[in-house]
């Protein structure tokens, strides 16, 4: 193969253990970039980082040997923020990246990603592709569960047929995982990186001050609100759907998983596990991004009948403000 | 209410049953000494946390005679600890078809009333003045019903996740239905949450025929077998009419008929409805999704029954009856009173129809009789 497709290859999967090899041929050392003739490279590479952190990516470049760079320094970039919420959204915005170029790739190239990234994949003669079963569990947990039961697919002999978008989803969600190791196992950041990693930091300050904001990961069912708190209490007896609605959305948003809302879910006596996961899911599907769905505002508790305000519900006009006040609190005290 | 001299020949019965079988037992348990244990003993107190070495299981038994045994379907590096500390290192895949969870059965049960010392038969309305109880009855049906859904299963395993049929062990339960243990490698890491994929897969929980990928996904294509067929169960769901619909998609081609469905509420939730209902394999989910569970040793005796949790070849299943082939290979006979018994046939022939008489009637028969508080006297024959 000619080396110039092999950069092609790189500049499209930078992440495949191929283009790993490549760039270690074709690569200067990290140091030189600071020459002023390829300095130009690691603003472009800060570019990337920093585009990739507000979900944006391209598919059409015109220098092939460029776009491998900047997929590395912007690594290196990434890493010197020291924020895990960045390494994900790095990875993940890559990882978007990756299915787009992938559910336009010739059979052979998605199959050599896949069996990188470890999944032992085989081509039908009608051009499906076929996985096994088991692997397939594994990774299609992360996805949107409702779409990716297995049942939803054909099974045979311990195979799942997919369709070449659906080899491409699934390869992006491993590729994801990838990117997010190769940032986490780098070692340490020379000091010319991080002026442009504090940079990205500085820029995208408010993001970050948001997720602490809304990072309540740390916070027990004690500091739930009053409503919140009623509907818990009542979950024995059966909910009504607003409440249930409420329930879940609200838990979820706090970063309780599906199963965590299942389980919380458990303590209904006749618990029935087939309905609640369908209902949990259902609500969880209904709206797409991951990272807002909407807990109703309080004056849609107020209306639902469930509304017991206590006194740091004044002044709140959605649930989750009266966890954002608890943490102020904690914070001032 | 169970006499405590009957409770002492059973405990022995049980006993000697096992004094005989311990070789059979450990070498139907793979990897033995990684298992909890547990069991129900005869004063009916549960028993957990318990590992047990192979060369002193046949002592052990002796002393600890189980009325129900159970092992984990999990291997642990510290079966005795409790659950936190046991260290989990995996679990056979094992599914449980049970009466109780089916359907389309409805269990035959007795009527009795209890009042102090005595016990009679209610009739369809017969007069009670002590505690009224409804007493559940074996009958062949049921176990034909249930080998309905465990023939589902199996094909299932064999056909869509290739598994071996060696790896598939089949075993009647001892009680009201069939238990399948797959031991295979692959199979022993799985978590819960692939477990549950599993599980769902085998009975179309929460399915969303909207959300079918392929026309040849098993849910898609048995419904479009079963409006082929012009299935009976159809009508409980459909009217002639989205029959008739439907069926005309179909014959266009089974893509039709998705996209058909894709866009109509309705129907596609009278489809799902039908799907999860008709269709899937009735098995009781939290058994295969329970990565800790307890079920019962195979080659143990059920303390309910008196029979046996047998193992049983797939060439033979067609054949299996558990009233005649579950019951121990050395049976004998005792004389019993009994209070009531359906005519059934078990063990060597038919026994009953009983009512408030003595009889002589194989072992297990009496155990079962006794159990259910439907017999007391046991005496050697």
């Amino acid at each position: 193969m000619y080396i110039s497709e092999e950069i092609r290859w790189a500049a499209k999967y930078p992440f495949d253990s191929r283009s790993k090899e490549l760039l270690e041929l074709i690569a200067y050392d990290v140091s030189e970039y600071t020459e002023d003739d390829l300095r130009f490279l690691l603003d472009k590479a800060y570019e990337r980082a920093s585009k990739a952190l507000d979900h944006k990516y391209r598919i059409i470049w015109d220098n092939d040997y460029q776009e491998v760079v900047t997929f590395y320094l912007a690594l290196l970039i990434i890493r010197g923020v020291e924020e895990d919420y960045i390494y994900r959204v790095f990875s993940d915005t890559e990882a978007r990246r990756a299915y787009d170029l992938l559910r336009e790739e010739e059979d052979k190239n998605i199959l050599s990603i896949a069996n990188n990234l470890g999944f032992k994949v085989e081509v039908e003669k009608d051009g499906r592709f076929r996985l096994s079963y088991i692997e397939f569990i594994k990774v299609s947990r992360e996805l949107s569960a409702i779409h990716w039961k297995l049942y939803n697919f054909k099974v045979e002999a311990g195979r799942v047929y997919l369709n070449k978008r659906n080899l491409a989803r699934l390869c992006s969600q491993r590729i994801k995982e990838v990117i997010y190791e190769m940032i986490k196992n780098i070692p340490s950041v020379p000091e010319f990186i991080l002026s442009y990693s504090n940079r990205l930091r500085k820029d995208k300050e408010k993001m970050l001050r948001k997720i602490e904001r809304y990072d309540f990961s740390d916070m027990g069912e004690e500091l739930f609100p009053p409503c919140i708190k009623w509907l818990m209490d009542r979950i024995g007896g059966g909910l009504s759907h607003p409440g249930r609605f409420t329930l879940v959305t609200f838990l979820h948003r706090i970063g309780y998983n599906t199963e965590d809302i299942i389980n919380v879910f458990r303590r209904v006596p006749d618990f029935n596990e087939r309905l609640t996961r369908y209902q949990v899911e259902h609500i969880l599907g209904m709206k797409g991004s991951r990272i807002e769905y909407s807990v109703p505002s309080c004056k849609k508790i107020k209306s639902y009948g469930f509304c017991f305000p206590d006194e740091n519900c004044r002044y709140i006009r959605h649930p989750l403000q009266y966890l954002i006040k608890l943490k102020k609190r904690e914070r001032h005290d | 209410m169970i006499r405590k001299r009957d409770l002492v020949l059973i405990e022995n019965y049980f006993r000697e049953y096992y004094f005989k079988n311990t070789d059979r037992i450990i070498s139907s348990i793979k990897d033995f000494e990684s298992r909890e244990f547990a069991y129900i003993d005869f004063d009916g107190v549960m028993r957990r946390h318990i590992s047990l070495k192979e060369d002193e299981f046949k002592s052990w038994l002796m002393e600890n005679v189980p009325r129900d045994f159970y092992h984990s379907a999990a291997y642990y590096l510290f079966p005795s600890k409790n659950m936190e500390a046991k260290s989990w290192e995996g679990a056979d895949l094992v599914f449980d078809i049970d009466l109780d969870h089916i359907r389309n059965y409805q269990t035959k049960t007795v009527v009795v009333c209890i009042d102090r010392d005595k016990i009679k038969i209610l009739e369809e309305e017969g007069e009670c003045n002590g505690d009224k109880r409804e007493i559940m009855l074996l009958e062949e049906k049921g176990f034909e019903i249930a080998k309905r859904e465990l023939l589902m299963l199996i094909e299932i395993l064999v056909r869509d996740f290739d598994i071996k049929e060696e790896d598939i062990n089949i075993y009647f339960s001892g009680g009201r239905g069939y238990h399948v243990h797959v031991l295979k490698e692959e199979y022993q890491k799985l978590d819960s949450y692939a477990r549950m994929e599993i599980k769902d897969y085998l009975t179309y929980d929460g399915i969303d025929i909207r959300n079918i990928k392929d026309v040849d996904a098993r849910p898609f294509s048995s419904f479009a077998n079963a409006l082929l067929k012009l299935d009976d169960d159809l009508r409980e769901v459909f009217t002639e009419k989205e029959i008739e619909i439907m069926r005309k998609k179909l014959e266009e081609n089974k893509e039709k008929l998705l996209m058909f469905l894709r866009k109509n509420k309705v129907l596609a939730s009278k489809s799902n409805l039908f799907i999860t209902k008709y269709l899937g394999v009735q098995i009781d989910g939290v058994v295969t999704v329970d990565v800790s569970r307890l079920i019962r040793v195979p080659y143990s005796l059920h303390g309910k029954t008196g029979l046996v949790k047998k193992k049983i070849n797939y060439e033979e299943l067609d054949q299996f009856n558990p009233l005649s082939d579950a019951v121990r290979e050395d049976e004998k006979k005792v004389r019993l009173k009994i209070l009531y018994c359906p005519e059934i046939y078990w063990y060597d022939g038919e026994y009953g129809p009983y009512r408030k008489e003595e009889a002589v009637v194989p072992f297990s028969l009496a155990v079962y009789l006794v159990m259910r508080g439907l017999g007391h006297g046991i005496r050697e024959h």
